[in-house]
């Protein structure tokens, strides 16, 4: 991989365009194709969809006791004994399915990197177009095979989930390339896997059919958020960018306010030089029941903990609430004891709790 | 996106594009058609010069090898002006075959929908088509047009339980659809070469069918156990019947009364040869199911001696 990357960044002049990337690495493998058909004509079959033209009209057959039928797409493959053909054909199409849906990985993994993104999905990807053209080529053109496969298939019981349109439509992408490459189409694969990437890469970048705001509203405000998704001045990069782009400016002042105040009351406050912090965690409860849960942190919190302060809590309709305390820790006990004792406290309202210790943040700070 | 980039992309989508030419493609694929019917006539006038000489080639003059679609390959037959016919073993498509230039040039299907059966034999009778399955049933219908589904209707002469068919062809003189047996059930010994008679006028099977005991084919040297027909096929330059087995790997040349005329084995090596026919010029082509490969037609210069 490190030589593949070192072709890469040499093809593209140490680019990290994605679409110059890419378009660096369909050509090559136009390239290998090409060179591929040069030195074995016979490898034309895995090209011409043959299976899939079998169910089309005239047809030229291949030209058993003449060897230069190559010269218009027609392939003799006779002279390789059939379980050879079988095996080399297989292969051909299982590895060509592979080659062309590693950029659809890249792609997928590229655009969702903000977002984040299941890895299952990402080998789902890769596998999941070989065992389709690996079926295709089982079934062939009996239908019996087929009903047979159909009912083994349903057997199986192969259900996910998927968050996101978008990665339903990737899946649908492996199902497409598998298929193609199953009826030795690897031309119509290839295409596929080329415009729906690009295609993907596009629509990513403009942001294509982004739901508008209020239009007043975006033009004012769209830029300076654009400025941080960017990411241009060096500043940590923002987690999640649709959810950015998607504040309201109501909403944003609210939370730098949030932001602001657990910052002050944990690290000290701007301006106030050796200001010692009166807080130095966070501890967050989930609770079923906000005003039992009070009840049963509070004592606990009284006795284990220098202070502590109720900063905020948000309550979600169908989810459990989150209690945020500002706490003062001591030495002792421990900060997983005090967790302990909260936990201890209300089995019934307290469902889970955590510290962000202050050290920690500011840990998390300097490594970024 | 820099001008290099672009002008590499560029070139991509010309060749793309220039490859895709229909025109162009159309025009390489007729010349190339075109030579490889200037190529059979030339090994068939070779092959002719040969036989005059007295050295008669078994090699053939064209071999073509079908796509997978064509797998059940299993009856073969000559319309009245020379085109060739084939059959799919189970879903009643017929398919024409260009044999000179190695092209299929139409495929239509009997019935809507698809009549399923186990095909196993198909002769052209003036404007009508007989298929015939396994256990003599017998399908009437006409020549269809690319892509079209063709009606037929169908009788039984009621032969099933006397043998297992395979092959069909038809004797003009007569007016009678002959029908070969592989497997015989009754009535005759299993050894024989057995052949029934249908008059096309009654549908009905004649009487007595013609048998031919396996000893008179071994007394003309062959050195068969038994004659399991897979195809008949008439000589239209002679009248006489070919009658093919794919198991004993041989040929019988009978008259339409059912005297034997000579015995050999078919020409070339082939897997499993279900179909055959013969031209007005004596050519005789032979056609190959799958059998765990691909379907081949065959074309050999002469019948044979």
């Amino acid at each position: 991989m490190p030589f593949f990357s070192k072709m890469m960044d040499l093809a593209t002049g140490g680019s990290e365009s994605p679409v110059r990337r890419l378009l660096v690495y369909y050509v090559f493998i136009v390239a290998i194709t090409v060179g591929l058909l040069y030195v074995f004509p016979a490898a034309n079959l895995l090209f011409s969809g043959e299976r899939v033209s079998d169910a089309l009209g005239p047809q030229v057959l291949t030209d058993g006791l003449h060897r230069g039928a190559a010269a218009i797409g027609i392939v003799d493959a006779s002279s390789l004994p059939p379980r050879l053909y079988m095996v080399l054909t297989a292969f051909a199409v299982m590895v060509g399915t592979l080659v062309l849906m590693l950029p659809v990985s890249w792609v997928y993994m590229a655009t969702r990197r903000s977002t984040g993104y299941a890895q299952s999905i990402v080998h789902t990807m890769l596998i999941l177009p070989i065992v389709v053209a690996g079926i295709v080529l089982i079934v062939r053109n009996s239908l019996a095979l087929a009903f047979s496969l159909a009912g083994i298939v349903a057997g199986v019981r192969f259900r996910a989930n998927l968050k996101d349109n978008r990665d339903t439509v990737f899946v649908f992408l492996a199902i497409g390339v598998g298929l193609a490459a199953g009826v030795q189409a690897l031309t119509v694969a290839a295409i596929l896997s080329l415009v729906f990437n690009f295609t993907i890469l596009t629509v990513w970048r403009t942001d294509f059919g982004r739901s508008p705001l209020d239009l007043g509203q975006k033009v004012e405000w769209s830029e300076p958020l654009g400025a941080l998704v960017d990411n241009k001045d060096g500043t940590p990069p923002v987690p999640d960018r649709d959810l950015l782009l998607t504040l309201t400016p109501e909403k944003a002042d609210a939370l730098a306010d949030r932001f602001n105040r657990v910052r002050n009351l944990i690290a000290g406050e701007r301006g106030k030089k050796g200001g010692k912090p009166r807080y130095n965690a966070v501890l967050s409860v989930s609770a079923s029941d906000i005003e039992a849960a009070k009840r049963a942190v509070e004592p606990v919190l009284q006795q284990t903990t220098k202070r502590f302060r109720l900063d905020d809590v948000i309550e979600a309709a169908g989810k459990p609430a989150t209690l945020f305390y500002l706490v003062r820790l001591r030495k002792e006990p421990s900060q997983e004891d005090v967790l302990h004792a909260v936990m201890e406290s209300s089995k019934d309202s307290v469902l889970g709790a955590e510290f962000e210790v202050a050290k920690d943040l500011e840990k998390e700070k300097t490594e970024v | 996106m820099k001008p290099a980039a672009g002008a590499l992309l560029a070139a991509v989508l010309g060749v793309a594009l220039a490859s895709c030419s229909p025109a162009e493609n159309s025009a390489a694929r007729t010349r190339t058609l075109d030579e490889r019917a200037r190529e059979v006539a030339t090994r068939a006038a070779e092959a002719d010069s040969a036989a005059r000489s007295g050295a008669v080639s078994r090699a053939p003059i064209a071999l073509w090898i079908l796509p997978y679609h064509y797998a059940e390959i299993s009856g073969l037959t000559l319309t009245p002006d020379g085109r060739l016919l084939a059959l799919g073993d189970e879903n009643s498509e017929i398919w024409e075959i260009d044999y000179r230039r190695g092209v299929v040039s139409k495929r239509f299907t009997v019935g809507d929908p698809a009549i399923q059966a186990d095909f196993e034999g198909l002769v052209a009778v003036d404007k009508q088509i007989f298929l015939m399955d396994s256990k003599g049933r017998i399908y009437r219908t006409t020549e269809g047009a690319d892509g079209t589904q063709v009606a037929y209707d169908e009788f039984d002469p009621g032969l099933g339980k006397e043998c297992e068919f395979e092959g069909l062809s038809y004797d003009p003189a007569a007016a009678a659809l002959l029908m070969a047996c592989k497997h015989v059930g009754k009535g005759a010994p299993e050894s024989a070469l057995v052949i029934y008679r249908i008059s096309l006028s009654e549908r009905q099977a004649a009487a007595v069918p013609i048998v031919i005991p396996i000893g008179q084919l071994n007394a003309r040297g062959a050195r068969w156990k038994k004659f399991e027909a897979s195809e008949i096929t008439r000589d239209p330059r002679t009248g006489n019947f070919l009658v093919m087995s794919s198991l004993q790997r041989g040929l019988v040349e009978i008259t339409p009364a059912g005297a034997v005329v000579r015995v050999s084995d078919i020409p070339g090596n082939h897997r499993q040869p279900e179909g055959a026919a013969i031209t007005r010029d004596g050519r005789l082509i032979v056609a190959d199911e799958a059998a765990g490969d691909r379907p081949v037609i065959t074309v050999y210069p002469s019948v044979g001696s």
